[in-house]
C-alpha cells in the first residue's frame, strides 16, 4: 500500500488544522510523525482512516485518489492502535477479533490468535492460563491492566495482517514501565516488513522508524508555507536539522 | 385575537412537525413485516372494539323486550351477546398477538436501522463535539422512537377505535346523537390542539430545570467514593433534595394549578354533554328505555376517553420534538459516500 499526500489541507469549520502536507509512505516504510501538541499529527492520521476528507489536496492510495475506493476495502488492510484502548465486556477472543471483518472471522483460528498474542507478549500465556481465550475481561476490560489492554489492542491490529499500521500515541497514557512492555510489542509488530504511520508523542516510540516527518504548528507557518518542517530518513538527521524535533527531543531527554 | 392567532399558528406548526416526525418513524424505521403485523393488529382491534361496543346495542333490545315482558326474546339476545363476547375476546387476543409481533420485530429493526444510519456517517461526524448522530444520541433516539410506537400501538389505537366505534353506534341509533358526540369530539381535539402548545411553552423551562437537576444529581452520585470517604452521605441526600425542589415547585404550579384551572372548563363540558344528550332523548320521547341505556353507555365511555386523547397528543408531540435534532441530522446526506467505489486489492508482495 503506497500512500501519497499531495498538498493536503484540512479545515474544521473555519479553523485550519493542516496546511500544505505532502509526503509519501511507501510499502515497508515506518514513518514517524513528529510535532508539538496541536500540530495536527492525529488529524493527519485520521485522514488516513478517512474520518474526514481533506479540504484541499489529495491523498493517493496506490496512485488512485482515496475517495475513489470503497472505504471498507482499504480499511480492511489497515490496523489501528489508538491511545485510548477500546474494550468490550466479553472474552479475550471477542476483543481480539473485534476488528476482523465478518467474512474473515471464520478463518481466524485459536492458534493464529495465540501466535499473535505470544509474539506481542509471552506473558499472555500465563495470564490467560485458566480459561484461555475465553477469559472474561470485565466491563470495558477492567479485569486487565492498562498495559495488557493496550497490548491486546496491538494484537487486535496485527491479527488483521495489515499492510499498514497506524499507531496514534499508543503509549501516551501509560507509565514508563508499562510503556516499555507495550513498546516491545509494537517493536515486534514493526519488525515485520509492514508499513506504519507512528504518531509520536514520546520519542521512545520512534526507535523502529526509518522516515521522519516533522510538523510545525500552524501558527508558526508563513502564509503559503507548508506545515512540514522536515522530511528525512533518520532521527539523527531530524535532530540536527529540525528545531521542533530538537526542542521536543531535548524536553524528553532523547538523544538519537 | 392576536394571541389566539399566535397560539393557532404555533399549534399548527407543532402538528405539522409531529406529523413529519411520525411519518419518518413509520417510513424509515418500521420494517415492512411489522407494518403488515400492525395492519392485522389494527383490524382485529377494530373487530374487538366493535364487539365490545355492540354489547350496549344488544342491551337496548334486551331492555326493551324485558320492559314489554318478552322474556324469551330478551334471553335470545343475551345468547347472541355471549357469542359476540366470545368473538370480541378472540379478536382482542389476536390483536394482542399481532401487536406483539409488530413490536418485537420493530424493536430489532429500529435498533439495526438506527445503528446502520449512524455508521453511514463519517467518523468525524459521529465523534464531533456537537454531534447529533453519536452513540448516545442514537441510543436516546431509539428510546424515543419506541415511546412513539408504544403510544400508537398500545394506547392511541385503542382510544381512537373506542371513540370511532362508539360514535358509529350512536349514529346507528340516532343520527342527531351521533352528530352531537362528533361535535363534542371536535371540541375536545381543538381544545387539546390549542392547549397543548401553551402547556409545552409552560413546561419547557420546567423540563429544562429537571434535566439540569438530574444531571447534577447523577454527577454527585458518581462521586460516591469521595462522598463515602468524607462521610457526607446525609449532606448529599439533603443537597439532592434541594436540587429537585425548584423544578418540582415549578412543575406543581403548571400541573397542580394552571392546568387544572384551564382544563376544568373542558371537564365540565364533557361531564354535562352526555347528560344533555340523555335529556334530549327523554325530552323528545323518541328513545325507548333500551336506547337511553345504550346511549348513556357509549356517551359516558367516549367522554371518559377524551382526557386520554389529550394526554396522548401531548406526549406524541413532545416525543417527536425530542427526536427532531437527531432526525434532521440523520436525514442529511453524510459528509461523503464511502460504500461505493473501487475495491482495494491487497498488495500480493506484502507479508
Amino acid at each position: 500500500m503506497r500512500i501519497v499526500f499531495e498538498r493536503v489541507s484540512l479545515t474544521y469549520g473555519t479553523t485550519p488544522i493542516l496546511k500544505g502536507i505532502s509526503f509519501e509512505l511507501s510499502p515497508g516504510t515506518r514513518l514517524a510523525l513528529v510535532g508539538s501538541s496541536g500540530a495536527g499529527k492525529s488529524s493527519l492520521a485520521r485522514l488516513l482512516m478517512r474520518a474526514a476528507d481533506p479540504s484541499s489536496g489529495t491523498i493517493y492510495v496506490d496512485e488512485v485518489p482515496y475517495p475513489k475506493y470503497q472505504l471498507q476495502s482499504v480499511l480492511r488492510h489497515i490496523g489501528v492502535v489508538l491511545q485510548k484502548t477500546e474494550m468490550i465486556s466479553g472474552t479475550v477472543r471477542e476483543n481480539i477479533t473485534f476488528g476482523i471483518h465478518l467474512d474473515d472471522l471464520l478463518e481466524v483460528t485459536d492458534e493464529e490468535i495465540w501466535g499473535v498474542l505470544n509474539a506481542i507478549s509471552p506473558s499472555f500465556q500465563r495470564r490467560f492460563k485458566e480459561s484461555g481465550l475465553d477469559t472474561l475481561v470485565g466491563k470495558q476490560g477492567m479485569q486487565l491492566s492498562g498495559g495488557e489492554q493496550q497490548r491486546l489492542c496491538v494484537a487486535r491490529a496485527l491479527l488483521k495482517k495489515p499492510e499498514m499500521l497506524i499507531i496514534d500515541e499508543a503509549t501516551a497514557s501509560l507509565d514508563s514501565e508499562t510503556e516499555q512492555i507495550v513498546q516491545n510489542g509494537i517493536d515486534m509488530a514493526l519488525a515485520h516488513d509492514i508499513s506504519a504511520l507512528v504518531v509520536a508523542h514520546r520519542f521512545s516510540t520512534l526507535r523502529n522508524c526509518n522516515k521522519f516527518v516533522v510538523l510545525k504548528r500552524l501558527v508558526d507557518c508563513c502564509q503559503d508555507e507548508s506545515q512540514i518542517e522536515l522530511i528525512c530518513d533518520s532521527a539523527t538527521e531530524a535532530y540536527e536539522r529540525s528545531l521542533t524535533f530538537r526542542t521536543l527531543a531535548d524536553l524528553q531527554g532523547f538523544r538519537p | 385575537m392576536k394571541t389566539i392567532l399566535q397560539i393557532w399558528r404555533a399549534a399548527t406548526d407543532s402538528a405539522v412537525e409531529t406529523f413529519e416526525g411520525c411519518a419518518w418513524v413509520f417510513t424509515e424505521l418500521v420494517s415492512p413485516y411489522a407494518k403488515r403485523q400492525v395492519t392485522f393488529a389494527l383490524t382485529f382491534l377494530f373487530l374487538s372494539t366493535v364487539g365490545l361496543m355492540a354489547v350496549p346495542y344488544l342491551m337496548k333490545f334486551v331492555i326493551d323486550a324485558y320492559t314489554v315482558g318478552d322474556t324469551s326474546f330478551a334471553l335470545m339476545i343475551l345468547g347472541v351477546a355471549v357469542l359476540i363476547g366470545l368473538f370480541q375476546t378472540a379478536s382482542n387476543s389476536l390483536h394482542d398477538h399481532f401487536r406483539e409481533r409488530a413490536w418485537n420485530r420493530n424493536f430489532y429493526t429500529i435498533h439495526t436501522t438506527l445503528v446502520r444510519k449512524m455508521y453511514s456517517r463519517t467518523l468525524d461526524e459521529i465523534v464531533a463535539e456537537d454531534s447529533e448522530v453519536g452513540a448516545e444520541q442514537i441510543e436516546s433516539l431509539k428510546d424515543k422512537v419506541q415511546n412513539i410506537l408504544y403510544l400508537f400501538l398500545f394506547e392511541s389505537s385503542i382510544v381512537m377505535t373506542t371513540v370511532i366505534t362508539a360514535t358509529g353506534f350512536l349514529y346507528i341509533v340516532d343520527v342527531r346523537a351521533g352528530l352531537f358526540v362528533t361535535l363534542l369530539t371536535v371540541f375536545n381535539l381543538l381544545w387539546f390542539f390549542l392547549l397543548n402548545t401553551s402547556l409545552d411553552a409552560k413546561m419547557d423551562p420546567v423540563d429544562h430545570a429537571f434535566r439540569r437537576a438530574t444531571r447534577r444529581i447523577v454527577e454527585k452520585l458518581n462521586l460516591v467514593a469521595s462522598v463515602k470517604a468524607a462521610g457526607v452521605e446525609e449532606k448529599m441526600v439533603v443537597e439532592i433534595g434541594n436540587e429537585l425542589a425548584p423544578p418540582l415547585q415549578a412543575d406543581f404550579k403548571v400541573w397542580g394549578v394552571w392546568f387544572i384551572r384551564i382544563d376544568s372548563v373542558r371537564r365540565v363540558v364533557n361531564m354535562l354533554a352526555p347528560i344533555l344528550l340523555l335529556m334530549y332523548g327523554v325530552w323528545s320521547h323518541t328513545w325507548t328505555p333500551g336506547t337511553l341505556a345504550a346511549v348513556s353507555s357509549w356517551a359516558f365511555m367516549i367522554s371518559r376517553e377524551y382526557g386520554f386523547i389529550g394526554h396522548l397528543m401531548r406526549h406524541l408531540a413532545s416525543q417527536v420534538a425530542r427526536i427532531k435534532a437527531t432526525r434532521e441530522a440523520l436525514c442529511k446526506p453524510p459528509a461523503f459516500e464511502y460504500h461505493t467505489g473501487i475495491t482495494y486489492k491487497r498488495n500480493p508482495t506484502c507479508v
